[in-house]
């Protein structure tokens, strides 16, 4: 029996936060999809993006950590809730039954794909904390990556521009 | 254990009582203030007895007691086809993102573990911050849980199932976000500047003298970015001139359905962000707890009269120091309600895209020239105070409104 509390890291406090936090992740992202209400779903998205960040942290990424709630839960979130309560979206808002039903196989083929990669892929042993201080992910981030980080820089200006350009149309 | 009631004692004199206290009392000072502006008399109602035929009131202070009261014993009304669930707890949302957020702020110096006996430390511990959470993305951490302070406004606008509720939801968020990134790039000078993102040691670098004199806080190395941080800060706090969320001459608010202790959450929740704002500024620009010539290393001398030593001694006058400079922060915060007319909503989206953005952008490319050229910090010291200089040359001798002609042309 201590063997298995050894082994699934329930015999330390990380280990029980671990569980919590991947649990009410799962539920979160399972109440996004199940949700009737679009705002609802919403709001549990931003449950389940903190309990993620919950597990970053637990890995020593206190930056990505920081990171993920501040740009997913703190701003794409807040405009994903603007633009639902600027349309008041009510219950299954203008989704065709057809579209819904080939949504449904589409999204429950593609869970079962990537769980089924997600479990073969994982090999036993414990997840290593890693140096996810600021200093560290920035070295990274404008050393080994810095052309990646550039090349992203320039895709969200390009969206930028796209996005002016597409209101700059509405206006005239 | 020690470490955990440690935290847990921080948590009571910081947030309970030091925040939550200062929150109450300047409900009081803002109706103090208002009655003063609008040339009345203010809260003069509640007393206990009367004292020569006069009622006993204490300068109104006992109305923070009776406007408790009252809100307790009110009857809490639920719209009939509110979300329930969402309109419960919304309030709440505020109170939690304030209250995490002033667990990464340090409220004093911190102690060597040799103050306390040996038997309660554990081993390894060697320094006592008095900070609940000492984390090396502070700052990030900050506006992060910031960030999302916003959904109590945004939630309770939508659960009231209510047309003005909701614009003031929808306004709250639009505002939030644009200033959010202002408020999150005024603060990458100072950053730079002091080379750490946790808070602790952002107040540990703003120890000495500037020139010899001038305390060397962020406020004297980063003036521009001081202003533009208080001015985001106020529109993330949603207080007037920056109302448009409340609106109360034309929607009155996100909390339009909201009745007795829930609303006196919203209430108060306002009032607690003002003094985490404050603190959150005090840490940054006005040195924390940080006093030069006052608070020394290991002793606390008010001009050599009296001297006190220790480590005990610096805590406890550098606690004192930040609560007093939070109180400042926060009552300069109470100042701007009377003194600026509030914008209109189109105003509120220029300011915040069109000038605080490109001037803390602007800000943000000065300074990093300015560290790169001199990394001592020295040429940056210069031109903030040329640019202070400016400031108050533009305030005294600034453009002023010509003289009123009488009709006519």
């Amino acid at each position: 029996m201590s063997a298995f509390f050894a082994h699934s890291g329930l015999d330390s406090v990380e280990g029980w936060f671990f569980y919590l936090g991947a649990a009410v992740a799962v539920v979160g992202a399972l109440m996004t999809v199940l949700s009737r209400s679009p705002l609802r779903g919403a709001l549990w998205l931003i449950v389940s993006l903190c309990s993620v960040a919950v597990l970053y942290l637990l890995l020593g990424a206190s930056f990505v950590a920081a990171m993920q709630v501040l740009v997913y839960a703190g701003a794409i979130m807040v405009l994903f809730i603007f633009v639902i309560m600027l349309l008041n979206l009510g219950p299954d808002a203008g989704v065709r039954p057809a579209y819904l039903s080939v949504a449904k196989v589409l999204g429950l083929g593609a869970a079962a794909y990537f769980t089924f990669q997600i479990v073969t892929s994982v090999s036993g042993g414990k997840a290593q904390a890693v140096d996810g201080t600021v200093k560290a992910v920035g070295t990274l981030l404008l050393g080994n990556y810095l052309f990646a980080f550039e090349a992203i820089s320039v895709l969200l200006l390009v969206a930028v521009v796209g996005a002016v350009v597409l209101g700059m149309k509405r206006l005239t | 254990m020690f470490l955990l009631i440690a935290t847990l004692l921080k948590f009571i004199f910081f947030g309970l009582v030091f925040a939550i206290g200062l929150a109450a009392v300047l409900t009081w000072m803002e109706r103090r203030q208002s009655a003063y502006s609008q040339d009345r008399l203010g809260p003069t109602r509640a007393h206990f007895f009367k004292i020569g035929g006069k009622p006993f009131t204490l300068f109104g202070l006992l109305h923070i007691a009776a406007d408790g009261a009252s809100m307790f014993f009110k009857e809490p009304v639920t719209p009939k086809n509110a979300d329930k669930f969402l309109f419960k707890i919304a309030p709440l949302i505020g109170w939690t993102t304030a209250l995490v957020t002033l667990a990464l702020i340090p409220f004093g110096p911190s102690l060597p573990s040799s103050v306390f006996p040996a038997s309660w430390i554990p081993e390894g511990v060697e320094t006592i911050y008095l900070q609940m959470a000492h984390v090396d993305s502070g700052i990030l951490i900050v506006l992060a849980i910031g960030s999302l302070g916003v959904y109590g406004a945004a939630i309770g606008g939508w659960a009231s199932n209510n047309r003005f509720a909701l614009l003031g939801g929808l306004r709250a968020t639009a505002q939030s976000v644009s200033y959010e990134v202002a408020l999150g790039l005024t603060l990458v000078g100072i950053l730079m500047a002091y080379g750490s993102t946790e808070l602790g040691s952002i107040v540990e670098s703003q120890n000495g003298l500037l020139f010899g004199f001038l305390p060397a806080w962020g406020l004297f190395i980063q003036p521009l970015g001081a202003v533009l941080f208080f001015i985001a800060a106020t529109a993330e706090t949603k207080r007037t001139p920056f109302d448009m969320p409340e609106g109360e001459s034309e929607i009155i608010g996100y909390f339009l359905e909201y009745s007795s202790m829930q609303f006196g959450l919203f209430m108060l929740g306002e009032f607690l962000e003002i003094v985490v704002l404050g603190a959150l500024f005090t840490t940054l620009f006005l040195g924390g707890w940080q006093f030069p010539h006052l608070i020394g290393t290991d002793s606390v001398s008010v001009f050599g009269l009296f001297t006190w030593n220790g480590p005990v001694a610096v805590a406890v006058s550098g606690t004192l120091v930040f609560c007093v400079k939070t109180f400042f922060v926060c009552s300069l915060q109470l100042q701007l309600r009377w003194t600026l007319p509030r914008f209109r909503y189109d105003q509120v989206m220029r300011l915040g895209w069109k000038t605080l953005l490109p001037l803390a952008l602007i800000n943000i490319f000065v300074t990093a020239g300015l560290i790169w050229w001199d990394p001592t910090l020295s040429i940056l010291s210069y031109v903030s105070i040329g640019i202070i200089l400016l400031f108050v040359l533009v305030v005294i001798a600034g453009p002023r409104r010509p003289p009123q002609v009488a009709h006519g042309h």
